[in-house]
């Protein structure tokens, strides 16, 4: 309550020119699956769509195993841009099938999966966007970054299919740009895109690095918008309970 | 039933074979070739492709075997790069003779004498002052035919480096060089990635560390795929730190390392001493180490689906670390290791453990222990009766190691000091009772 009063305090003084949302727990929000579990069900939902006469056979431990072997190495790899190791969605797939030993032509398959699969975890915040949409009726611009390896576009399809669809006036994700949020240069790159002083722009999220101690050091003005401490503790234990069964089937260490 | 450690390390092996195929497909966008980097990387390169052949699956990006080694490319960088390297090489050769450092950058270690001017001035022992960043810079930028000797034999080197990657870049000059090795902090490629700025740089290695130092820049290029950052009991796998030498002595081959390069007369660049014949990469008889990693591999029965070969690798890596951090002498004598040689070209070896002699003393003892690469594992040579409880004890002491190395310090300074005091007080104390009497 305190946050909302601040930007609405922030809004009717004009003192800002933008505001930039980050989404995932911020504009929309996750349930309290971790994201191991989330990759574990997304595994078995990936399992059910492929066909039944699939070669190699596959299994829900080896797309489950295969995606978090994908992603680290698409991380740990990338192309740098100003600094930033991102990864896109895009090169995680084709990865994960490569571990599999499964055709390319089978990404749009995991692509769908994975985007009925966020579209299932995630809902709408209704306190940010009402802000959002306030913000907007006063003649601020809005957007959202995230650090994120879907690219925007479909970003936005998961924002339409939860209801949280606003008339945007930039979106950036660092699957698009190369650079994050985490690392700094994607707010250098949005304040010159979006062309007001950083000064004037103000971002909100749920990261403490990546959402307001990087914006601040960038000279942005920035929220810290975590999520409640009920949700952050059932989402610990339930990270920590999900490693344990993990550990037990020998499937990480 | 216990497996032995020994056929613990395939399944780890496989798995870093499966997770580099998956590391060198993020480059399959790029123009990108791996370099496996000898000569551990040379075995590594043949885990690579049985694992392949195994799984039936194609490279993920070229590759070639790639000639090189920290002397090498110290070499070949030392006069582009002086600021760099120079305290490189002298750190290696702490106490040394100026004299006997060029004379093993030169020829190698403990060869003879350079022929020329240089050969000459050491004869005269021109050279006979302490090895320093400063004196070697005094030999190398000199105004004498000694200081051109020098200079145009580290020219020459780094012509034939350039040579030897522009080679290996292939026809489309590949703007990506992904080296792999067995590890640790990547000395090889930071040197590369200086004399080179123009190729992007990245390491994938079997485990990234810096021996307790620092994190350095250069490791935002570097993945150690199995291992990386030191040991933490919540990842078995990084108990590799704790008998690294395992790993390397796995990948050890009974070949000259890289000295540096030469043109043959053909006009070709070679490695000094040649290449290294496949037979010899390929697992011997005495490979005690390597042979069961290699069959482990390479066999058709080991699992292909990447579920299974996590799970095979996670397994093995629980055990392994009960093993190496809790070794019983049986687990002591299989993973013995021969004498581990010094880098950099230096003609030293240290031997992994000690055998105890009998009748020794308990300072004996732990003085074999402190001296060990594998501190458990002399823990039980010394002391089989003793050892898990000082064992144990040695696990929860490690983490602490250099705080409580300074609280002993500390303290035998302080009671030196009190020793000093006393000392004085009862000199007062004497001369007053001399002065009364």
């Amino acid at each position: 309550m305190k946050n909302l009063q601040i930007i609405k305090t922030a809004i009717a003084d004009r003192a800002i020119d933008l505001i930039s949302t980050d989404v995932f727990d911020t504009l929309v929000l996750r349930t309290t699956r971790p994201e191991l579990l989330r990759f574990w069900q997304l595994a078995d939902a990936v399992c059910d769509r492929l066909p039944q006469n699939i070669s190699p056979a596959v299994s829900q431990t080896d797309i489950f195993c295969a995606r978090v072997l994908a992603a680290r190495a698409a991380y740990r790899n990338s192309k740098r841009v100003q600094g930033c190791d991102e990864a896109t969605v895009e090169t995680i797939h084709r990865l994960q099938l490569s571990a599999l030993g499964l055709p390319e032509k089978l990404a749009g398959l995991f692509l769908d999966a994975e985007i009925a699969y966020e579209i299932d975890d995630l809902k709408p915040n209704y306190s940010v966007i009402s802000l959002l949409k306030e913000a907007r009726s006063a003649g601020i611009k809005i957007i959202y970054a995230s650090d994120m390896y879907l690219p925007a576009t479909i970003i936005d399809r998961l924002l339409r299919s939860v209801g949280a669809d606003l008339p945007f006036d930039g979106r950036y994700s660092s699957a698009d740009t190369g650079l994050s949020k985490r690392a700094g240069p994607l707010f250098d790159h949005i304040a010159r895109e979006q062309a007001v002083a950083p000064s004037k722009c103000l971002h909100i999220g749920d990261s403490k690095a990546g959402d307001y101690d990087r914006p601040r050091a960038r000279g942005w003005q920035a929220l810290h918008w975590p999520r409640e401490l009920t949700w952050r503790l059932v989402h610990s234990a339930r990270s920590a309970a999900f490693k344990t069964s993990l550990y037990a089937q020998h499937l990480a260490h | 039933m216990r497996t032995s450690p020994i056929h613990l390390l395939g399944p780890l092996f496989d798995r870093f074979c499966s997770d580099l195929h998956a590391h060198l497909g993020a480059y399959a966008d790029r123009s990108a070739r791996a370099l496996f980097m000898a000569r551990g990387g040379l075995r590594l390169r043949l885990l690579y492709e049985a694992h392949l052949n195994r799984r039936d699956l194609a490279p993920a990006v070229p590759y070639e075997d790639f000639y090189v080694s920290r002397v090498a490319v110290a070499k070949a960088a030392l006069l582009d790069d002086f600021d760099y390297v120079a305290p490189l090489i002298i750190k290696e050769f702490p106490y040394q003779q100026l004299g006997s450092v060029l004379q093993a950058l030169i020829s190698g270690w403990g060869a003879e004498t350079p022929g020329g001017a240089v050969g000459a001035a050491m004869t005269r022992g021109d050279f006979d002052r302490p090895a320093t960043v400063a004196t070697l810079k005094e030999a190398l930028f000199a105004d004498t035919a000694e200081g051109d000797q020098l200079r145009d034999f580290f020219a020459e080197q780094s012509r034939l480096l350039a040579e030897v990657i522009r080679e290996l870049r292939g026809a489309e000059q590949a703007d990506h060089l992904v080296v792999v090795d067995t590890g640790w902090s990547g000395g090889t490629q930071a040197m590369l990635q200086r004399r080179f700025p123009e190729i992007t740089w990245r390491g994938l290695y079997f485990g990234r560390y810096n021996y307790g130092g620092p994190w350095l820049p250069h490791f935002r290029d570097m993945v150690g795929i199995v291992c990386e950052d030191g040991f933490t009991p919540r990842n078995p796998a990084t108990s590799f730190f704790l008998y690294r030498h395992v790993v390397e002595s796995a990948c050890e081959m009974p070949a000259q390392s890289v000295f540096g390069y030469e043109r043959t007369a053909a006009g070709a660049v070679q490695p000094t001493g040649g290449m290294i014949c496949e037979d010899v990469v390929r697992p011997g008889p005495d490979d005690t180490i390597f042979g069961p990693v290699f069959a482990y591999v390479s066999a058709a029965t080991t699992p292909v689906s990447v579920g299974d070969i996590a799970r095979s690798s996670n397994h093995a890596a629980w055990r392994l670390m009960r093993a190496l951090m809790f070794p019983s002498p049986a687990d002591v004598n299989q993973l013995s290791i021969p004498p581990r040689s010094a880098d950099f070209g230096k003609d030293i070896s240290y031997p992994a453990h000690r055998t105890p002699a009998s009748g020794r003393s308990p300072a004996t003892a732990m003085r074999n222990v402190s001296l060990s690469l594998w501190p458990e594992g002399q823990i039980a040579l010394e002391m089989p009766w003793l050892r898990l409880p000082l064992q144990v004890l040695f696990v929860l002491v490690r983490p602490h190691a250099r705080r409580i190395r300074q609280a002993l310090s500390t303290a035998s300074r302080a009671a030196d000091r009190i020793r000093r005091l006393r000392l004085a007080a009862a000199n007062r104390l004497g001369y007053r009772r001399r002065q009364v009497t």
